[in-house]
Parts: structure tokens; sequence; C-alpha cells
């Protein structure tokens, strides 16, 4: 039953004569009628919130979101298969992390090793000299993987203590990788990190899912575009790459699209007290996820008090009690966390800490011009913190193309060049596209100054992250795409903003050509990935 | 609306030539080498410097040559290979490389096998210490070095005789090892679910893109 029907009865009640002296029935009606006048206020006042149903719920499912999904999680799959064991970034450290959360039950700490049955397996599998060495291929003779099974069949322990630069991660990822893990408990290690992978595809397929959601919120009136950016999406070989192995990222990844996807349905129906709770949810779930999460928080922030001030103007004050749900919801799991590391005597947001002390410590210019040439070219008067090197294009646009194993595996240099050429048209559709659309831009230009702050935000979290490297370590910073991933929705409505760029008559067939371009960059990353390990 | 179909088909079918193509065509293997040790973390240096030293002999038809340098954001490399005062080969490698323990710059293609040359490598200007792996020309506390004094890997990659079909079954069986399913019917699987792939999307474009 609706709660409108519901609130209708007991006043239909209310206005009942009751049979009693005229005097008093007369003050009792007026302030029935005052009681009446009241609840219809209330509930004019009150945002609407349709009841939920889920079997209807899910029949407004698009199949094409579906499929978007059942394709990306194949394609994370794939790359399950293709990608030797711990050759992605950190991936010993996160499997490291999930064991030993299921072993001993509490949290592990960045010192200390690996389990022996973990080591025993990088060293069968020469995980060291592959790493970092693209001339050298993985195991390759049958008396390497006989060596394996019989180290394997003697079941080492599996008690660690550490788990390296995962430590300093909050849990929720690993605590679900816990369950493959434990289901895959009868078998190898191998085993176990192959349905951890799994998981992680998992994590693809809700990615390409709400990426396409997020596209029809944002794009409404183009159909067939929702399409070209949530497929497109869906065979983007970085994200195919990051969920086909153990790594937080691919549901840092999921958990922003839906997010993002979140905020765009509220831009587009106004904020309900289910979206409130949905906003706040998945808020709360990237916080336990990935820190990098927190990047995203002050656009999501904004987001919801744009949305809540909307919703107060037209419904009155249960808007913000929407609002003040949703923060709660999405800032509690941070209280808590923070909660646990002071007890512990780690600080307080782990290594986004470190970030806010440098802060303090009168960083701020100093670090703005870093971040500022982490991204783009250097402006006058800044330092040179990138001498001889284009971010923009070497870092960032170079190593999109394709850097995969732990980074040592990337396409011939000519590659990106060509790939500079698709992406230079791609760009030249989108920005017709938006000088189309322009009105509409201008309408909405509010909702979209939300992405763009969700996006600044994230963009300067790992600048900052990468310029406290370089100011302790001496490194060169961390710069991989793989950190953008949570901004893969944006991704989606760029590339079918371009598709609808190329106008009515020819839009549908530069979508077709931009799908099979994605198609063929995974189908040539994969080669490139095969021929590197086991060629 | 005709015009998807017939640009879907027309891009797959160039997907198609494309991956035969390349598959047509040989992996890059090692030609030769200097023979010198890489030791890993022999020296560093700040880039914006230049080395000299002899490379043995140069290997016809030479397309790369792989240097022992390593970094997380690797500057500009550029070769220059002579014979006397002979240009043989040249080539660069722009900024953005890495993260590896060597780096391949792509150079002019080496007509013929060339003994006795000489290879200089500049370095452009770095973001961070470049790691020099290699064997020091003289003994000094590992680290203090620079790129004159170490002695680089060089290996000479040039494209090899069988293509990638013919090592079809070669890759297969090794793709089978160190993994859980393991054996080569693994790419059987893999086959079957990238078509899978291919086949949804091409479909779903079909459907949705009108």
């Amino acid at each position: 039953m609706s709660r409108r029907g519901s609130s209708k009865a007991p006043a239909g009640r209310a206005t009942k004569p009751p049979s009693v002296g005229t005097r008093s029935f007369d003050r009792r009606r007026q302030a029935l009628k005052k009681q009446t006048a009241r609840k219809q206020v209330r509930r004019r006042r009150s945002v609407p919130s349709p009841t939920f149903h889920l079997r209807d719920a899910l029949r407004r499912i698009p199949r094409a979101a579906l499929l978007c999904a059942l394709i990306a999680g194949l394609n994370a799959a794939c790359w399950s298969i293709i990608t030797p064991p711990f050759q992605v970034p950190d991936e010993p450290a996160h499997f490291a992390y999930t064991q030993q959360l299921a072993q001993n039950e509490r949290l592990p700490t960045a010192g200390g090793s690996y389990s022996p049955e973990e080591g025993i397996v990088l060293r069968d599998i020469h995980q060291k000299a592959v790493k970092w060495h693209p001339e050298v291929g993985t195991i390759s003779s049958a008396e390497e993987q006989r060596q394996l099974q019989i180290d394997l069949a003697q079941h080492p322990s599996r008690a660690g203590v550490g788990a390296g630069v995962a430590a300093s991660q909050p849990p929720l990822y690993y605590l679900l990788e816990a369950i493959p893990y434990g289901l895959g408990s009868g078998g190898t290690l191998l085993d176990q990190l192959e349905l951890m992978r799994l998981l992680s595809a998992l994590m693809a397929a809700i990615t390409a899912f709400f990426v396409f959601l997020f596209v029809r919120e944002t794009l409404p009136s183009a159909s067939w575009a929702w399409t070209v950016g949530g497929l497109s999406v869906a065979l983007a070989p970085l994200l195919g790459f990051m969920s086909g192995a153990v790594n937080p990222d691919s549901m840092l990844a999921a958990v922003s699209a839906a997010t993002f996807y979140c905020l765009a349905r509220g831009f587009r129906c106004g904020l309900t007290r289910n979206l409130a709770i949905a906003i706040g949810t998945a808020s709360a779930i990237g916080f336990l996820t990935k820190l990098n999460f927190i990047g995203l928080a002050p656009g999501v922030i904004l987001g919801l008090f744009v949305l809540a001030i909307r919703a107060w103007r037209a419904h009155g004050l249960i808007a913000l009690r929407h609002l003040a749900l949703a923060l709660a919801i999405a800032v509690s799991p941070v209280g808590l966390y923070l909660f646990v590391n002071l007890a512990s005597g780690r600080p307080g947001l782990g290594i986004v800490s470190n970030t806010i002390d440098g802060w303090h410590r009168g960083f701020v210019f100093r670090e703005i011009g870093y971040i500022w040439q982490f991204y783009l070219p250097r402006l006058p008067g800044m330092a040179n913190d990138f001498p001889g090197l284009s971010t923009t294009r070497q870092i960032w646009f170079d190593r999109s193309v394709g850097l995969y194993g732990w980074l040592d595996t990337s396409f011939p240099v000519w590659v990106d060049t060509v790939a500079l050429v698709a992406a230079g048209l791609i760009a030249l559709l989108y920005t017709r596209s938006l000088v189309v659309v322009r009105a509409v831009l201008r309408e909405r230009l509010v909702e979209f100054l939300v992405y763009l702050v969700m996006t600044i935000g994230l963009l300067a979290l790992i600048g900052a992250s990468s310029y406290l490297n370089v100011s302790n370590e001496g490194g060169g910073g961390w710069a991989h795409p793989r950190y953008l991933l949570p901004l893969l929705p944006l991704l989606g409505a760029v590339l079918a903003l371009a598709a609808r760029g190329a106008g009515r008559r020819w839009g549908p067939a530069v979508g077709a050509l931009i799908v099979v371009l994605f198609l063929a960059h995974d189908i040539f990353s994969q080669l490139q990935v095969i021929a590197r390990f086991y060629g | 609306m005709r015009s998807v179909p017939v640009a879907l088909a027309g891009g797959l079918a160039l997907v198609a030539v494309a991956v035969g193509g390349t598959l047509s065509r040989p992996p890059v293997i090692i030609a030769g080498t200097n023979s010198v040790a890489a030791q890993l973390a022999a020296g560093h240096t700040r880039g914006d410097t230049r080395g000299c030293q002899q490379g043995g002999t140069l290997p016809g038809g030479t397309a790369a040559i792989r240097l022992s340098l390593s970094a997380n954001v690797g500057p500009k490399v550029a070769l220059n290979v002579r014979l006397g005062s002979r240009v043989v080969t040249r080539g660069e490698r722009d900024a953005g490389w890495g993260e590896e323990e060597t780096v391949s710059v792509p150079v002019a293609r080496v007509a013929r096998t060339t003994p006795g040359v000489v290879v200089c490598t500049t370095v452009g200007p770095t973001i961070e210490s470049l790691q020099i792996n290699g064997t020091p020309k003289r003994p000094t506390p590992s680290g203090a070095l620079g790129l004159r004094d170490v002695l680089l890997r060089i290996e000479y990659l040039r494209p090899g005789h069988r293509s990638w079909w013919s090592l079809a079954s070669s890759v297969a069986y090794h793709m089978g090892l160190g993994h859980a399913p393991s054996g080569a019917w693994i790419v059987f699987l893999l086959l079957v679910l990238m078509f899978a792939v291919a086949a949804l999307a091409s479909q779903l474009v079909v459907r949705e893109l009108r």
C-alpha cells in the first residue's frame, strides 16, 4: 500500500461528526479541521517517495544495461585467465591482505612477511624475475610446473603477518574477497586466486551496468547513444585488466559508477528518501573500499547540498532531513575507520593523513604547482617539476593506450601516435556535440559543476599522494591511469556525446565504430600481454 | 538504418585483418648482446648526460636496442651507433617509459651485421634518479657512478624467423602453466569467451543503435 493511500484513511475518519453537544462539537470540529489542514500541508511538503517494488524495479532495468554488464564481466574473466598470477601491480599484497584477514581474523600490518604458502608460489612462478623484465616470460617447462604442484601439495602454512602496501587500505574489498578465498580453500592458492579474480570481474560488470545507467540519466534524449557509452566502457582494456586481478581498484570503479549514477538520478528526478539512502550507502561503501574515494567526496557532498536545496524549494524541510540522512550514512564508516586507526596508533585516515599533514607543513603552493603539472602543461611562474616530460601526453595519454603487467608491458611506440589520431577525432566530435547542445549545458551547469568537482577532487588527491611520494622518497611519483577508473562514467558520457556529435544520420554508425575501436583495443591489449608473458 | 550494420561489419572485418596480419608477423627476438652483466643499481644519474661504450657486434636486421636503464617514469633516451666516424644507425625513445629494468629504443633497421661498433647513449632530463644497471668500469662504491662509469648491458632486437601463427601451439602450452585452472585447454576457453564478448557486443550494437 502506498504511503499516500494509507494517510488518506485517518483523515477521512476524522471528518465524521461526533454525536456530542453543539458547542463542544463546534470546538472539536474546528480542532479537527486545523489538524486535517496541518496534515494536508505536511503531506504537500513531503517529497514524493513512491513505494519500492523490487520486481517492478528489476523489470525497469534496460536489457542493454544488463548485456553491457555481462560483456564487461566476461571480458574481465578473460583478463583473469590471460594475466599470470601476481603480475598485476600490488596483487601479492592484496592477496596477502585477504589471506590474513581470512586466516587470522584481524587486519594485517604493513611490515612482516606474506604467508609461507604465498612465498613459495611467488618463488616457484619466478614472480620477481618476471616483474619489470619484459624480456622474461613466465614458467615455461613441465618441470617447473611439476615443482609448483609438488610444493603446493605439501600444504604450506597460510598464516602470514604483513600485507605490504595494501595494509593501509580499508577492509571492505578484502572482506568480500574472503568469500571466494574461503570457497576455494579446499584447492590450492592458485585456485583461490582465480576465484578472487572472478569476484573482481563481477565488479567490472557492476561498473559497466552503472555507467550505462549514468549515461541514460545524463543524456535522456538519445537512447541509442547510451549503448555506445556503456558498451565502450565494458570493453575498455584497462577496466578488464584491473578487474581481472585482485585489486580494490575494481570495486572502487564499481562503487564510484554507482555514486555517479545516483547523483545523476537525483538531478533528474529530485532527492527522494530512497535516493538519499542510496547515495549515502554508495559513499559509505566507497570510503570502506579504497581511500581514493575521499577524492570524490567534496563533489558528492556538493551534489547532495544542491539536490537538497532544490528539494527544499519544492517540498520544504523534509529535504534537509534527507540530506542529513545521506550524510550520516556516508560519514559513519569514516568515523569508525578513524576510531579504529586512532585506537591502534595509526594515522587517522591512513595514507591520506600524510597528505593532510603535508598541507599543514606549508606545502600548499608548491604542491598546487606540482599537481597542476602532474596533469597539464606548466604555467609561467611555476617551478619545473617534470623537466623534459609532457605529462598530459607521455604519462596520462600514452599510458592509457596500454600499460599492463607490473606496468612493464606496453605497445610499440607508434601505436601511441595512431591512438592520438583516434582520440583527436573523438575529441572533435565531442566538442561539436557540446556546441550543438550548449543551451542544455547552460541549464544543467550546476550538475556538471558537481561532476567537475568530483573529478578535480580525485585528481588532486592522486597528485598530492604522488607529490608526497616524491618529497619523501625521491621517486618519480605515482602515475598510472588505473587511478582514474572511478571517472569511467564520465568517459562513457563523453563517448556517447561524441557519437551524437556526428549528427542523427551518422551518429549511430559512428557509435558502432567507437565500440569496434574499443573492442579492437581490448583484443590487441590481450595479444600484447600474451606475447609478453608467453611468447 | 543500414549504416550501423555496414559500419560494424566493416570495423570488425578491419579488426580481423589487423589481427591476422599481426599474427603473421614474427615476434621480436634477441639477435645478440654485448655480453655485459646487468648488475642492478650499479650507478645512478639525474639525466642530461651522455656515455659511449663498445657495443660488440651489431647484428643485421636489428630494429631496436634494449639498454639496462630503469625508472618509474623514464627520460628521453637517444642512441647513436657508430663505426669509426660513420653512423650505422640511430634512434630515440620519448620520455615517459617505465616501469621496467630496461628500455627498448627503436632504431633505423640495420642492413648488415657490423662488428666493433660504439654505442653512444644520451639521456634527457629526468624527474627522478635514473637507475643504471650494468658493470662498473672501475671498482667504486655502488650508486656513486654515473652513465660514463658503467658499462650498460646492450641487447640487439630484430624480428624472428617464425610467425606468431607457427608459434601458436607453444604459446598455448605456455599459457597453461603456472595457472589455475592449468592446461592448454584454457586457451580454447579464452577464445570462446572472447568470441562471446564480440558476438554479444555486435548484437547489442545492431539492436540498440538505430
